[in-house]
């Protein structure tokens, strides 16, 4: 019980002293030690270690060692792989005997020969300089017409994007995009409650593309963090997060504010031009697709498939319908035309189709 | 045909012209920036060529870039397969201009997000630049890339861990639940199908159980399904054929095969390791110290050959070093011996000391470096071979002899035995015997639930011996006994290791 506990102790030089065992095969080694130590075979091979010294460290050992492969690992060189790699053998040498204490968490990547990962950008950096210039270029972004000269160089954001990618800060990064986004849609939303019923549409329809021509620089501008951040650690894309910021903070703000105007809309010719119309209606319907529901024959009029597909057993009915059309049409005075002249090769078609039908029958 | 409309990218005042349609088809900063309708993007003064201002690029690494967006994207052959491995005399200088070429590359290839670039990169992950790949992979945030690095290094895990420098990728974990890459891919090579391997000289011929084509082969595996014996597609080495008595040890999913005697009774030192990851045998740092009839057991990720014919001194291999090491010696040279690992420190059991029987149960602790006498037995044993789960050591086979008062059996090697002693309680139950089989020379492995045996049968007296494979089984105590024995043959080692799935390969 005394030897079992001794060594969950980890067998201290005295308690091993103590140990009647130990002691005894202390006497053992050394009557051992009396024939010559056994000799280590000649290195055969180049990447056998010189053994002889080894050796004789080994047999001369009475208590825990200090050893050379017990030692911990060598510990990382602050130069880094690529100046290891140069001194390969000499610097493993080196590192294998001299263990240091100092644990080095991360490859310095300040010895990479890349300018752009030359200096550490810290977390300070990254909000004092790195940040501000993408807020101010996102800020540009956000607040111009579609279509306006955009003056930002896209070779000097993107590389600002990548340097604070490659620097770990995507999450921060990622974090303040959203936070800066959030903020801007949130005004956008205050401004569009404050219009009148006779701009609203107009204003919504403006508001929904301008940010939608804002994503098609942010989106490019961001592809890296995207890339190697939103996609492989979110397992997320950056455009559909943007999107649907503005579903959450403006959309689905107005939406019932803005279906009866619509609707009204709709119902009055020429109050809202066309194209604002299907801009509307197909932007809602690209945010979520559910509002469809809120109103199918106006969202059918824009988007294909909305109404429930043709039934067979509502043939007929279909058809009282058209008839029922254009009875109307013919009493409001639209004529049907001339309908005894067939069209040159009607009949032929006919026949040949008659024909096939009938060689089939015959099969 | 209209010329290609040509960009002039330009870099630290050099000019290099790219075809403008790959450029974009290419490079997935190229086809951002023209989507995005910054001023780049917008047609500059018209009649001379569009110029493309990029900056904190390496010269060099965006030529390479750019050679391969000219040439159209991936091509056979193109980049570092042109440059792959080279054979022995290779210039320090031409690996560090290799290296860091790579990194010049791989950050233009990131920054321009060529990822067909990127996607070949996968393909050219090798041992010289597998550590570089990886680091690289982390700092561009390359997950692909750094998954094939992975795959690769767990393949190739022990020459990536005597590599220098994987210690400076090998950091350790950040956070308590982190761990480390070293452990990581340790954890990896644990995967697959775990299959019995069977080693040996085995015997062609008309009278072989089965009709191998050619020479016999060397090393079969066990197809637990159809209980039949196939050739692996890989031999013993040349120069581990007829050697008797080495040490064999699994660690890592490695088999190493070290030591031993040949038939002109000469002792090596020379040590192999088998990868079933890739069918191949290395050949690692001899021994210091020649010897056979010794016991190889892996600890801690380390390897432990222990005594030997007239040698009590230890060694240990570690594979982050590709060296041995000597460490405590035993207090005595032991023969007909066996030892085991249970619970991170080697237990050694009886055969005989220079003067008498063993009755010691001696523990090694390699934290410590120290062996102690663990406890005192009544019952003699030799020649037996162990095996542990969990703190139960497994005592096969060997040949016992009681010295107690109340002695149970005669001695004899006419029957095969199980015992087990629990390191804990320091109790020995006799489990099981088989009276038909003989309990010497046997070779034997942890496999799934029980322990496999291969071993002869005494009752029949034949010219050839009879051979056996049997399993006790350790859950319910039962022995098993299946028909097919691999060949006869003989000098024969079976060992459990995990073959890599059929459809990774």
């Amino acid at each position: 019980m005394e030897e079992s506990m001794e060594e969950e102790e980890g067998g201290s030089y005295e308690a091993m002293m103590d140990d009647q065992n130990h002691n005894n095969w202390e006497a053992a080694v050394d009557s051992f030690r009396s024939p010559p130590p056994p000799q280590p075979s000649i290195p055969v091979s180049a990447r056998e270690p010189p053994g002889g010294q080894l050796l004789a460290v080994s047999v001369e050992r009475k208590g825990p060692k200090e050893g050379l492969s017990m030692g911990p690992p060598p510990p990382p060189e602050a130069n880094g792989v690529i100046m290891m790699l140069k001194s390969c053998d000499a610097a493993a040498a080196v590192a294998k005997v001299a263990p240091a204490p100092t644990p080095s968490s991360t490859i310095n990547i300040n010895t990479s020969t890349s300018k752009f990962l030359m200096n550490v950008i810290t977390i300070e950096d990254y909000k004092s300089t790195y940040w501000p210039k993408l807020d101010g270029a996102i800020d540009q972004l956000l607040t111009q017409s579609p279509g306006d000269y955009i003056p930002i160089s896209y070779e000097q954001i993107y590389s600002c994007v990548y340097k604070c990618v490659c620097q770990q800060h995507s999450e921060q990064m990622y974090s303040d995009l959203i936070k800066k986004i959030t903020n801007h849609l949130e005004r956008v939303s205050k401004e569009l409650q404050a219009s009148p019923p006779d701009l609203y549409i107009e204003r919504f329809n403006v508001a929904l593309g301008q940010y939608m021509g804002a994503l098609q620089s942010i989106v490019p501008l961001f592809i890296y963090m995207n890339k190697f951040y939103i996609e492989t650690k979110l397992n997320r894309d950056l455009k559909d997060d943007l999107i649907k910021l503005f579903t959450e903070h403006v959309a689905e703000k107005h939406i019932y504010n803005l279906m009866p105007l619509l609707l009204e809309a709709q119902a009055t010719p020429f109050q809202v031009t066309p194209s604002t119309m299907a801009n509307i209606v197909k932007g809602l319907y690209t945010l979520r697709p559910e509002w469809v529901q809120m109103a199918p024959t106006l969202f059918s009029k824009f988007i294909p498939n909305i109404l429930p597909p043709a039934v067979e057993a509502e043939l007929s009915e279909y058809a009282a319908q058209d008839q029922k059309l254009q009875r109307e049409l013919i009493q409001n005075g639209f004529l049907r035309g001339d309908q005894s002249r067939k069209r040159a090769g009607d009949e032929l078609t006919y026949n040949s189709s008659s024909a096939c039908a009938s060689s089939r029958g015959y099969r | 045909m209209s010329a290609e409309e040509m960009v002039q990218i330009h870099l630290e005042g050099r000019c290099y012209p790219v075809s403008k349609r790959k450029l974009i088809e290419q490079s997935d900063y190229f086809r951002a920036l023209y989507r995005s309708g910054m001023r780049e993007a917008l047609s500059q003064e018209p009649g001379g060529p569009e110029v493309q201002q990029l900056r904190g690029l390496s010269a060099p690494g965006l030529r390479l870039v750019l050679d391969f967006i000219n040439a159209g994207g991936a091509r056979e052959g193109w980049l570092l397969g042109s440059r792959g491995e080279k054979g022995g005399g290779v210039e320090e200088e031409e690996d560090m201009d290799e290296v860091s070429l790579l990194s010049e590359l791989v950050e233009a290839a990131s920054f321009l997000q060529v990822t067909s670039l990127l996607q070949l990169l996968l393909s050219q992950v090798r041992l010289n630049n597998c550590l570089e790949m990886y680091r690289l992979a982390q700092v561009y945030g390359l997950s692909d890339l750094q998954e094939a690095c992975l795959r690769f290094m767990v393949i190739h895990f022990h020459e990536v861990l005597s590599k220098p420098q994987f210690h400076l990728l090998g950091s350790p974990p950040q956070t308590p639940g982190d761990v480390s890459l070293k452990q990581r891919l340790r954890e990896a090579r644990m995967s697959g199908t775990p299959v019995l391997v069977a080693l040996g000289d085995f015997l062609g011929g008309p009278l072989a159980p089965h009709p191998y084509q050619g020479e016999p082969p060397s090393m079969l595996r066990y197809e637990e399904m159809t209980e039949c014996w196939f050739p692996l597609a890989n031999n013993l080495p040349p120069d581990l054929v007829n050697v008797r008595g080495y040490g064999s040890a699994m660690l890592d999913n490695y088999l190493f095969i070290v030591g031993g005697y040949r038939i002109t009774s000469q002792e090596i030192s020379a040590a192999h390791s088998y990868n079933p990851t890739t069918n191949e045998w290395l050949q690692v740092a001899s021994m210091n110290q020649k010897r056979s009839n010794f016991k190889l057991v892996a600890v801690n990720s380390k390897l432990y050959a222990i005594g030997g014919q007239a040698v009590s001194n230890v060694e240990c291999y570690n594979p982050e070093q590709d060296a041995w090491n000597f460490v405590a010696p035993l207090p005595n040279p032991l023969a007909e011996f066996s030892a085991c690992e249970c619970k991170g420190n080697i237990y050694v059991i009886g055969g005989y000391t220079t003067r008498d029987r063993n009755m010691n149960i001696l523990q090694y602790c390699p934290s410590s470096d120290m062996w102690t006498l663990f406890e005192t037995c009544d019952v003699h044993i030799r020649k037996q071979q162990m095996v542990s789960v969990e703190e139960t050591i497994y005592i096969v086979g060997g040949c016992l002899h009681e010295l107690g008062p109340n002695r149970r059996s005669s001695q004899s090697e006419d029957m095969l035995t199980v015992q087990s002693y629990n390191t804990i309680t320091r109790q020995w139950l006799y489990l099981k015997e088989n009276t038909s089989k003989s309990g010497l020379n046997l070779t034997c492995a942890l496999h799934n639930d029980g322990i496999y045996i291969m071993s002869r049968d005494v009752t029949l007296s034949t010219s050839l011996e009879h051979r056996v494979f049997l399993k006790y089984n350790i859950f319910s105590d039962s022995w098993e006994a299946f028909r097919r024995f691999p060949a006869f043959g003989h000098n024969l080692l079976v060992s459990s290791l995990y073959l890599p799935n059929k459809k990774e390969t």
